[in-house]
């Protein structure tokens, strides 16, 4: 990490200072004079450490506080967050559906469903039935 | 001295003349027998380029060495590993980047090139102010390709008066606009070297030369003065000292 010095006497001079303290001192002067630092990438937040099991059990507020009611545990979860604003993400295009690329009839759909209504039986089973008796046709159409 | 010295040629606002005074004060420099290295952290690589076109015309300045240094992380890296001797330059781009901090912590001078305008001038103040979070001293405007007859204009009177009631730091020596800089700045090394009618040579380079001094008179250590109590308020500032030699210069 490289380190400066900064020059003057009368502004923290013979301090030693980090890249990073550079950087934001640069950043509080710009802020301080009203002026944007263009290209400026801010250092990210740091990740929380993880805390020992030892230390956690001491530290675990939860483990000293009275016993909470559900009702309050709900409250606190459903606390409102950071709120997103904006349109909400699109949903991305189903790539596991299948494409026919063929154009349904709907006066067959509808032929099928109204044999189905009048014999009370599934649409299904008058499709089966019509490909079957298609098929019986074919083949003895085929036989002759 | 303890260190090799850094100046650096700053501001925020572009099209100032960073790049050309660098060249030739480095040049100047150069001229005299030292050492430079200018690092060129403009993404827009003009002393790079300016470098490899007087290398290509046959023409690369003596004892002048340019070297890339992109991105404030670079430049930190390099300024740990200084040459033993001599000056180093730095060339930045003209806006407020991460890379002003740096060289607001770091060199020993930052001149600042102006147009002798109050717009340009009125750009050029936040950015003084900007590095008065770093330092108190070191940091000094220039007034930059002024054309001879301009001094007289009340644009240009406006401007000395701008950077006297703002109490904005300048140099005495003002640079005037020159082909012969322009000439420099395409692919003709330094002055020093430049094959051109003599007389016009030597007005060019006694410009360069009055910016020269006055920023080496700034890397000077300040001589040694006995303390003296002040009791009279009406004692002279020489801030204020400064300012009149400067008006007079001008």
């Amino acid at each position: 990490m490289s380190k400066f010095t900064l020059p003057d006497p009368a502004v923290g001079g013979g301090k030693e200072l980090s890249l990073d303290e550079i950087l934001a001192k640069g950043r509080e002067a710009a802020a301080a004079t009203g002026q944007i630092i263009t290209g400026d990438k801010p250092p990210a937040p740091q990740p929380p450490k993880p805390v020992p099991e030892s230390a956690k059990e001491l530290s675990d507020p939860a483990a000293q506080e009275p016993a909470r009611s559900s009702k309050q545990v709900s409250e606190e979860n459903s606390a409102p967050g950071p709120k997103k604003m904006g349109r909400p993400p699109r949903p991305k295009p189903d790539q596991k559906r299948e494409k026919w690329g063929v154009q349904m009839r709907t006066d067959f759909i509808l032929g099928v469903r109204r044999i189905a209504l009048d014999r009370r039986m599934s649409p299904f089973d008058v499709l089966e039935e019509a490909v079957g008796a298609y098929l019986q046709n074919s083949s003895t159409k085929r036989e002759s | 001295m303890e260190q090799v010295p850094i100046i650096a040629f700053a501001t925020s606002k572009g099209g100032s003349g960073k790049t050309t005074s660098c060249i030739l004060v480095a040049g100047e420099i150069a001229a005299r027998g030292e050492r430079v290295l200018i690092l060129d952290t403009d993404p827009q690589q003009s002393v790079v380029k300016w470098f490899e076109r007087c290398r290509a015309a046959n023409r690369l300045p003596e004892r002048i060495e340019v070297v890339s240094c992109l991105g404030e992380a670079a430049l930190a890296d390099r300024l740990k590993a200084l040459p033993v001797d001599g000056f180093v330059f730095i060339d930045v781009q003209g806006i407020l980047s991460p890379v002003m901090a740096i060289v607001a912590a770091r060199a020993n001078v930052v001149v600042v090139p102006s147009r002798a305008s109050q717009l340009d001038l009125e750009e050029a103040l936040p950015f003084v102010q900007y590095t008065a979070h770093f330092r108190s001293s070191g940091v000094r405007v220039f007034l930059n390709e002024v054309e001879g007859i301009a001094r007289t204009t009340q644009v240009f009177k406006d401007a000395v008066a701008y950077l006297q009631d703002n109490k904005i730091p300048y140099f005495r020596t003002i640079l005037q606009q020159r082909p012969m800089f322009r000439a420099i700045t395409n692919d003709k090394g330094m002055l020093a070297t430049l094959d051109a009618d003599p007389e016009s040579v030597r007005k060019a380079r006694a410009n360069v030369f009055g910016l020269m001094t006055e920023i080496l008179d700034l890397l000077s250590p300040p001589p040694q003065q006995p303390v003296t109590v002040q009791t009279d308020k009406g004692a002279t500032d020489p801030r204020t000292q400064e300012t009149v030699l400067a008006a007079e210069a001008v």
